[in-house]
């Protein structure tokens, strides 16, 4: 019996290091948030148990949000040439693409 | 003694060209991609943008920029079509270093946020407050914070040994605090190389969740490495909606008394970038000066889930400049100026074209709403019944439709004066500390946020609004424009011969020639010169295809058709019509094409243009089935709303309506677009049926355009697409049409019986 708790210790100590090893193989890099990906988005700032409620009653129309969104980008863009020109002619700065 | 002093000079000298070689290749051999000192250079861009709404769904700005390495200025100096864009942008001027964010925009000189400078640190961007397709332009402060603290230094790169590398070349780095203090987004940097160079680059923020992968090729010619091609894929973002609400709820405990429980809900999570972001820089060398420099000549901006293209920008006539910072700011807003002759423009343009009827003082108590009431009463509006069981039924909504009247012109003059007025109560003025508030991207004054003494006045404006569209409104004899003033004619020919200058003058470029183009068409239709109209729409279509701006061609060319079609010159309208929509379906891809039929201020609000556009567009060997399902579903929607249009001459007695009726008429017959109708619906439906397991998937007929926000909230219905959404229209028609009910499938469901042939 004595034998077969430590077998299991083991067995388990070792799953324990291989998660750890693996966890460090991957970086400890996240993947991106699943409730961000499209389809499920909507979470409020109330309890748990009652997130869901509030969320169904709450009048937001993502959809005008989306509009406005996809405006803000062009919009924004306006910016890119120049924050791109200006990194390929400063000192020390390794090119990006920059947010809009 | 004289041997050791000269061998004692040598080893210093060699000491020093030691010293000196050491330090010059720490500065050569420095880490590629990177960027070099190089003064300030100026340059132009024209930046091409893809919409899919009910707006324009092509726009193009023109802009010139000057940059160096601690400053930039942008001005916009012209947008297309017509003086439009996303945002109507044109004169706006903004000059960025490291005290401030300056911006001034001529049009809206006294709009405080966009005429201001905004010290740095800017802060946080703010949860997001617009919608509806309004965005404040000032917010692009915060966009310009996000990719500086997102930037990579080399020296983040450096010293390479306190870098984890691993066999395959990639190192692990936590990037240390940025020069100058600046906020950092960027946390963690793993970096691939080969020989100095890097082949890509993953960016994480503090949480290590990813902001970006740059993937770098590099030209194959030459020693030093230049970079070719600069791939950024970016993630779908995250992103706070502000919402600002309270709301009440009442939780289900099994046995327990029901009790109301009130949240506030500050903002919501939400995504923005849907499908993701693929940018492409492709870089070359540029001669600027007496050097050569390597310089980001285009830029694309694409979906990465399905490659359709977002944006782009070509970047042009780089040239070095000698101005200091002041100096650019007067040289931007000089560009940028629309100057003195296009403000005499717009005032004739307001008084003849876009002119505004002036109706009168109101003769009733606007506080009187049971006279107000009794007003609306006189003319029933549609309703929306819901079925039992509400929205979780699933079930469609029922719509009443009551027969639509002719309002007394008393009556018209009425409710135009009601609901202007109730209007202006609803958009009171900002008060001081609203307006500092603003100054600082804090609040955002929205129609949508009212009190509750506003919302009885908000409705009634909504009912009075909804008799103007919905009934027939008779026109006003002060909806007419006056007859020309013989001093504003004179002062017309004077712009005339003005702008015809410029039209010829290359030296203002493409955006001068456009902008003088621009006001000579709107002057030919104050004179009512069609004559003339035609020809400059012929040189401005021209100047469009020569500048390769093919959805600029289809939608800018498309305004001025209709402002022929609008004016009743329906051959001159036809022919010109012609030529546009042959060399429209040559120059735009499925994307582009079925985009402006799908739009309000394109096909969806013209089906008559859609219809010739398609007819050339799916004669084009190589479309998918997909993308030919799509083009002959758009056209069979097309003509089932002209028919419908040329059938009832109810809505006909709309005025613009029957001006479509009218050009319609001018080229076919109503019996000839009957018998067109039917067939074009079921090869539609062939094509959908052709389609295989796409048809319940990608194509499948599901609407959310129809759904009430909070319907598709309670439903948890996924956004339909935009090809969903036109089998959705084209499912309703086979219903209409062949009487089949129902067919179109609840969100969770993939089935749609076919319709019998």
């Amino acid at each position: 019996m004595a034998h077969k708790l430590v077998s299991m210790m083991r067995s388990g100590l070792f799953a324990l290091i291989v998660c750890v090893l693996l966890c460090m193989g991957m970086g400890a890099v996240q993947p991106p948030d699943r409730e961000f990906l499209s389809g499920a988005r909507r979470l409020a700032e109330a309890p748990p148990g009652q997130q869901a409620a509030v969320m169904k009653t709450l009048h937001v129309n993502y959809r005008m949000a989306d509009v406005s969104l996809a405006v803000r980008e062009q919009a924004d863009f306006l910016l890119t040439p120049a924050l791109l020109v200006q990194e390929a002619i400063s000192n020390g700065i390794v090119l990006t693409y920059p947010e809009e | 003694m004289k041997k050791t002093r000269i061998c004692a000079r040598g080893l210093w000298v060699a000491g020093v060209l030691v010293a000196f070689s050491i330090t010059g290749a720490i500065g050569l051999c420095q880490i590629e991609p990177s960027g070099r000192k190089a003064g300030l250079i100026q340059f132009d861009v024209i930046s091409d943008l893809n919409m899919d709404w009910g707006g324009y769904t092509s726009a193009v700005r023109f802009a010139r920029y000057w940059v160096c390495q601690d400053y930039y200025a942008v001005a916009v100096v012209w947008s297309e079509p017509h003086g439009r864009d996303v945002q109507d942008k044109k004169t706006m001027v903004v000059l960025s270093d490291r005290e401030g964010f300056r911006i001034k925009y001529e049009l809206d000189a006294d709009w405080h946020p966009l005429n201001t400078t905004y010290p740095k640190p800017v802060g946080e961007r703010p949860a997001f407050r617009w919608g509806g397709g309004a965005y404040g332009g000032d917010e692009m402060r915060f966009a310009e914070a996000a990719a500086v603290s997102r930037r990579v230094y080399v020296s983040d790169l450096e010293p390479p040994k306190s870098k984890k590398r691993d066999a395959g070349g990639v190192t692990d780095v936590d990037v240390p605090r940025a020069p100058d203090g600046i906020t950092r987004k960027l946390a963690h940097l793993k970096v691939q190389t080969k020989d100095d160079r890097i082949e890509s680059m993953d960016l994480f923020d503090n949480q290590r969740r990813p902001l970006g992968r740059m993937r770098y090729e590099y030209q194959p010619d030459g020693k030093v490495p230049r970079i070719a091609t600069l791939v950024a894929d970016l993630p779908v973002r995250r992103e706070k909606l502000a919402v600002d609400a309270n709301v009440v709820v009442i939780p289900r405990h099994a046995g327990a008394p029901e009790q109301k429980e009130t949240y506030r809900v500050p903002d919501v999570n939400h995504v923005s970038h849907t499908g993701g972001r693929t940018a492409i820089v492709t870089y070359s060398d540029v001669p600027v000066g007496d050097k050569v420099l390597r310089l980001p000549v285009k830029v694309e901006v694409r979906r990465s889930d399905d490659k359709r293209l977002v944006r782009s920008a070509r970047l042009m006539n780089f040239r070095r400049v000698d101005l200091d910072k002041e100096g650019v700011w007067k040289a931007a807003k000089a560009f940028a100026s629309l100057g003195d002759e296009y403000w005499t423009f717009r005032r004739l343009n307001a008084k003849y074209i876009d002119f505004q009827p002036t109706l009168g003082p109101l003769r009733v108590d606007p506080n009187d709403l049971a006279f107000v009431q009794k007003l609306i009463a006189k003319y029933p509006l549609p309703e929306v019944i819901q079925p039992p069981g509400g929205y979780r039924s699933g079930a469609r909504p029922q719509v009443t439709r009551p027969r639509r009247m002719e309002v007394e012109p008393d009556d018209a003059r009425l409710i135009r004066q009601l609901e202007a007025y109730y209007m202006r109560t609803l958009s009171t003025p900002l008060t001081e500390e609203q307006r500092a508030e603003m100054k600082k991207g804090t609040i955002f004054r929205s129609g949508g946020r009212l009190s509750a003494s506003e919302r009885p006045v908000a409705e009634l404006r909504s009912k009075l609004r909804m008799i103007l569209v919905y009934h027939h409104v008779p026109v006003l004899p002060e909806d007419r424009p006056p007859e020309m003033d013989p001093n504003d004619a004179r002062v017309i020919h004077e712009l005339q011969a003005h702008y015809e200058k410029l039209v010829t003058q290359s030296d203002r470029g493409l955006p001068g020639q456009l902008k003088a183009l621009h006001v000579l068409t709107r002057l030919d239709l104050m004179l009512k010169d069609y004559d003339a109209f035609e020809r400059h729409t012929g040189r401005y279509l021209q100047m469009l295809q020569d500048a390769g701006l093919g959805g600029m061609y289809m939608t800018g060319g498309y305004g001025n058709i209709q402002n022929l079609a609008e004016r009743r010159q329906y051959d001159k309208a036809n022919k010109l019509m012609r030529q546009w929509a042959d060399r429209s379906a040559g120059a735009n891809d499925a994307d582009g094409v079925y985009r402006f039929c799908g739009s309000d201020l394109g096909g969806n609000g013209d089906p008559w243009a859609a219809v010739q556009l398609l007819d050339r567009f799916l004669k084009r060997p190589g479309l998918s089935p997909v993308q030919r399902y799509e083009g002959l579903a758009l056209r069979a929607i097309s003509l089932d709303k002209i028919d419908k249009l040329l059938a009832d001459p109810e809505t006909a007695y709309d005025e613009s309506r029957k001006v479509q009726a009218g050009w319609v008429l001018s080229g076919t017959t109503k019996a000839q677009v009957a018998k067109l109708v039917e067939p074009a619906v079921r090869q539609a439906v062939s094509a959908w049926e052709a389609l295989g397991p796409a048809r319940l998937s990608e194509a499948k007929p599901y609407s959310t355009n129809d759904m009430a926000g909070m319907q598709q909230n309670l439903m948890g219905a996924p956004d339909a697409t935009r090809l969903q959404e036109t089998s959705a229209r084209l499912d309703r028609i086979v219903s209409q049409r062949f009487g089949q009910k129902g067919t179109t499938p609840r969100p969770g469901e993939t089935k749609r019986p076919a319709p019998s042939r």
